[in-house]
């Protein structure tokens, strides 16, 4: 009933990634971070791995629902299947 | 406060377990970055030893950092103390002397200046006095009253300075003359309607007939039972006046007749000489109509005459005395206007006629007005 009336990303588990231009990348509905170097920061979500990679990459902020990666961002992809909390 | 925030920095490996460790139990990291084997981020102070607790836990070398951002300044100010009170302690003095009366300036004030600056701290506007309680109204009214010879007082602020400005007035000419008095005397004959003395005394009425330089106000006036002092007279004395002008005509007058004899003639002219020569009519009298067509223009300058000679008779005719009447008198009427410069203030105005000789009409145009025939003996002289 609620799919019906709100979007699935507000009412499923999916993650809503944002990116603003080559500049950061919002992660929303992460399921933790994989690994986070300067070069590379990686999240699981439901529907797998999310790998952004770069250069000189912080994270602006970070909670158990959230992340911002800002940096100068050269390639975001996404594999496997999702799963639980690492 | 969770707005306070603190750096620190972690050292380990796996740092990425810290951090969703950390995240897991609640607490909120911000500008994390990583370099090799060593973080830094910041966390809010009040999260900082739950973050230290767990990396302790974790095995991960944990360092705590200083404030940043608004803590920072805080730590910044309270470093500073003396300099913050004195900042606030100035801005307080400032705002307070906006309240107070820095200092009362008199503009104009001459001869007044002292009297006045001592009548200003009686009532107490002083330097240091509160400007709520200074209304500057009654303070100028006050100060009207004090100075009656004043013409009149403004009194307002200009910042924190109260300035008083004096306007002391032009007084009029002294009509007092200590060689002799002037009179008013009449500028032109007329029967007074009316008069308005100013200075001086008054010699005539209304309905009196005046003539020109008549004395109308004397430059006397009585300052005692038997003094008097000399004066520049000055009024106004309305009195009717009257203008004429005059215009004469004659009531016969020459017309030309044409007795239907012409002569025509064609001719051809150049600038220097005529090349036809041009043959005469034999009239006694007689009116000419010549036409004129150019040949060549630059290159020829020759000119086509055509001449018509109309016979004519001179005559002498008689006009109508009515209507020779009636152009004199407008003739006289318009003469008149022009001489008086003027026809809106006329009272009244007429025409009579006469006959001269049985071969002319005069005709006399008159307006009369009611002006003033005041003027100073000082400027007719």
């Amino acid at each position: 009933m609620l799919e019906s009336i709100f979007p699935s990303e507000v009412t499923g588990n999916a993650a809503r990634i944002t990116v603003t231009g080559t500049q950061s990348v919002q992660v929303e509905q992460h399921r933790g971070l994989v690994c986070y170097r300067a070069e590379e920061a990686a999240f699981r979500t439901a529907d797998g791995m999310v790998r952004i990679t770069g250069q000189q990459l912080d994270l602006r902020a970070y909670t158990a629902e959230e992340a911002m990666v800002t940096g100068v961002i050269e390639c975001l992809s996404f594999s496997g299947n999702g799963g639980g909390r690492p | 406060m969770k707005w306070i925030k603190r750096s620190f920095s972690a050292e380990g490996l796996n740092l990425e377990r810290l951090i969703r460790r950390a995240a897991e139990q609640g607490l909120e990291l911000r500008r994390i970055s990583r370099s090799g084997r060593r973080m830094t981020g910041q966390a809010a102070e009040k999260e900082i030893p739950a973050l230290e607790k767990l990396a302790r836990e974790g095995g991960w070398g944990f360092s705590i950092g200083s404030r940043t951002g608004f803590g920072a300044g805080l730590d910044r100010i309270s470093s500073r103390r003396f300099l913050i009170s004195a900042c606030v302690l100035a801005l307080l003095t400032a705002i307070a002397g906006t309240q107070l009366l820095w200092y009362a300036q008199l503009v104009n004030a001459g001869a007044y200046e002292g009297d006045m600056r001592l009548y200003l701290e009686e009532v107490g506007v002083v330097p240091g006095a509160l400007r709520k309680k200074i209304d500057t109204g009654s303070l100028r009214d006050q100060l009207e009253w004090r100075y009656p010879d004043v013409a009149w007082i403004e009194v307002g602020w200009r910042g924190m300075t109260l300035e008083i400005r004096v306007f002391q007035g032009v007084a009029l000419p002294d009509g007092t003359q200590p060689e002799g008095g002037y009179d008013v005397v009449a500028a032109r004959d007329g029967i007074v309607t009316g008069i308005v003395t100013a200075a001086g005394t008054p010699l005539v009425q209304a309905g009196e007939i005046v003539r020109k330089g008549q004395v109308l106000i004397k430059g006397e006036e009585r300052t005692g039972l038997e003094e008097t002092r000399p004066v520049a007279a000055r009024g106004r004395v309305t009195a009717r006046v009257w203008d004429a002008y005059a215009v004469t005509m004659n009531l016969s007058e020459r017309q030309t007749v044409y007795t239907g004899r012409t002569f025509r003639h064609t001719g051809v002219s150049t600038p220097w000489f005529p090349l036809l020569r041009e043959k005469d009519s034999g009239f006694a009298q007689q009116d000419t109509s010549v036409k004129s067509l150019p040949l060549g223009g630059l290159f020829l300058p020759a000119v086509i005459e055509w001449r018509t000679d109309m016979e004519a008779e001179v005559r002498i005719a008689q006009r109508p005395a009515e209507a020779v009447e009636a152009e004199a008198g407008l003739a006289a009427m318009r003469k008149l206007r022009e001489k008086v410069g003027r026809s809106d203030d006329f009272v009244d105005k007429w025409v009579d006629y006469s006959m001269i000789d049985s071969e002319e009409i005069c005709a006399v145009a008159y307006a009369e007005r009611i002006i003033d025939i005041a003027v100073s003996e000082r400027d007719t002289q």
